[in-house]
């Protein structure tokens, strides 16, 4: 009896976890926006730099290629813009609160989605090994309809103790940047592969 | 007997080892992505990396931007813009923001002293309607005043103040405070991170005739997230007025 008994609770136990996980592999995913799902090309602007306090030495058009090649691995057409376009110089509040007759000027004439990418933050620092920290904040703008469809904050940190990472302190910033560029697109959906 | 008390420990044994296997892949996913899109647990406390130095202080005065300022400046402190937020997100961050008032007051008491002995202190409360309602105005752009931006909007704003008194100046006080993953350490790789909690505190006195920046001052700690007990925080803010100046 006993024996019938411990049988059947482990029986019990293994029915409840396959059948928790089932239910958690089968919940249903928030369908992706429609509006994200639609893009054909993002025109990625050049990096606005909103840091504060002491600004370290930086590549922003690395920046700028780190961003993109996150959203390439999303399956996201790219191109790098080189200037805002019409609205001239831009700050982070301008596109915090942007108005559609705003988001009209952003980038080329002829593109249709823009994203502008603020540095937050980027810092390494020498510590018991070295460490870098990056943040990032990214605006996606539909200038057909002049509204914001998708904004997101990206923060990537990077380090290794030890003497090993004493001397790889220069590669910290850079290792942080590519890591918040990562995380920052992460909230966007994959697009399917071209020809499904 | 004892046969059969070894194959009932080993298939419990089993059961044990599956359901562990099955929790931590069932875990790991999730885990991910509840660290890229949900808020952060505040920063711990526990810091295997020691905290960064405070930098040295910006250069403060405003260069060529300063202004010719009008014998008698009246300088109007506004009420600080304070923002507590997540580095990873927008979630606001609730524990902090209950704080709110005693951060204002601190930052206040910084703004009044430094300016108490250079110029005479208006209260918002005893301005007109017109001058309550653009400082007002004023306020909203907070963030990027006291950086020392001044953008279209505020310069009609500072236009109507200097209608009622060209002496008018407005003190604007931004401070930002983030919480964000904490410092780490990883016993398998050796791998280290630095808090990202941050703390900033920015101001600038802008004249109300010309819309350009008297003086401006900003203080950025990184790796904490000052509370207005912290001695560190008195220390930063007093960072920021030192060489404040009216002319």
């Amino acid at each position: 009896m006993r024996q019938v008994l411990s049988y059947g609770f482990i029986a019990l136990l293994l029915t409840t976890i396959c059948g928790v996980e089932c239910y958690a592999a089968k919940a249903p995913k928030t369908p992706p926006d429609p509006k994200l799902m639609a893009i054909k090309l993002i025109s990625v602007l050049p990096i606005v730099d909103s840091r504060a306090g002491e600004k370290a030495s930086v590549n922003l058009e690395k920046v700028q290629e780190f961003v993109m090649s996150a959203l390439k691995r999303k399956r996201f057409n790219t191109s790098a813009e080189t200037t805002m376009g019409p609205v001239g110089q831009v700050v982070e509040e301008d596109l915090q609160g942007a108005k559609p007759d705003f988001v009209k000027k952003l980038g080329p004439a002829e593109s249709r989605w823009v994203m502008a990418i603020c540095l937050g933050d980027v810092t390494s620092k020498l510590t018991y090994g070295s460490t870098g920290n990056a943040e990032l904040t990214g605006y996606l703008f539909d200038k057909e309809s002049g509204e914001l469809i998708w904004k997101a904050k990206g923060a990537g940190q990077a380090g290794q103790g030890g003497l090993l990472g004493m001397a790889m302190k220069g590669a910290m910033k850079t290792a942080a940047l590519q890591a918040a560029g990562y995380n920052l697109v992460v909230s966007l959906p994959t697009l399917p592969k071209p020809g499904k | 007997m004892k046969l059969r008390i070894h194959t009932r420990l080993g298939v419990l044994g089993l059961t044990l080892a599956l359901c562990a296997a099955l929790g931590a892949a069932s875990q790991t996913p999730a885990r991910d992505a509840q660290s890229a899109q949900q808020p952060p647990a505040p920063a711990p406390e526990a810091n295997p990396v020691p905290p960064e130095p405070a930098a040295p202080p910006a250069p403060k005065p405003a260069g060529p931007n300063a202004a010719s300022v009008p014998a008698g400046l009246r300088v109007i402190v506004l009420q600080p813009v304070l923002r507590f937020e997540d580095v990873r997100s927008d979630s606001l961050l609730p524990r902090l923001a209950a704080a709110e008032a005693e951060y204002a007051n601190a930052l206040l008491d910084a703004a009044r002293n430094a300016t108490g002995s250079k110029a005479t202190i208006v209260e918002t409360d005893k301005l007109e309607p017109a001058g309550a309602e653009a400082c007002a105005q004023l306020r909203e752009l907070g963030s990027r005043l006291a950086r020392g931006n001044v953008n279209d909007d505020a310069t009609a704003a500072l236009g109507r103040l200097a209608a009622l008194d060209e002496r008018y100046a407005v003190l604007v006080q931004f401070f930002r405070l983030r919480t964000g993953p904490g410092a780490s350490w990883n016993s398998w790789n050796g791998a280290i991170t630095s808090s990202m909690a941050s703390t900033l505190m920015q101001s600038a006195l802008i004249s109300c005739r010309t819309g350009k920046v008297i003086w401006k001052g900003e203080r950025l700690v990184r790796n904490k997230a000052l509370r207005p007990a912290h001695p560190d925080f008195q220390k930063a803010l007093n960072l920021v007025y030192q060489d404040f100046d009216v002319k």
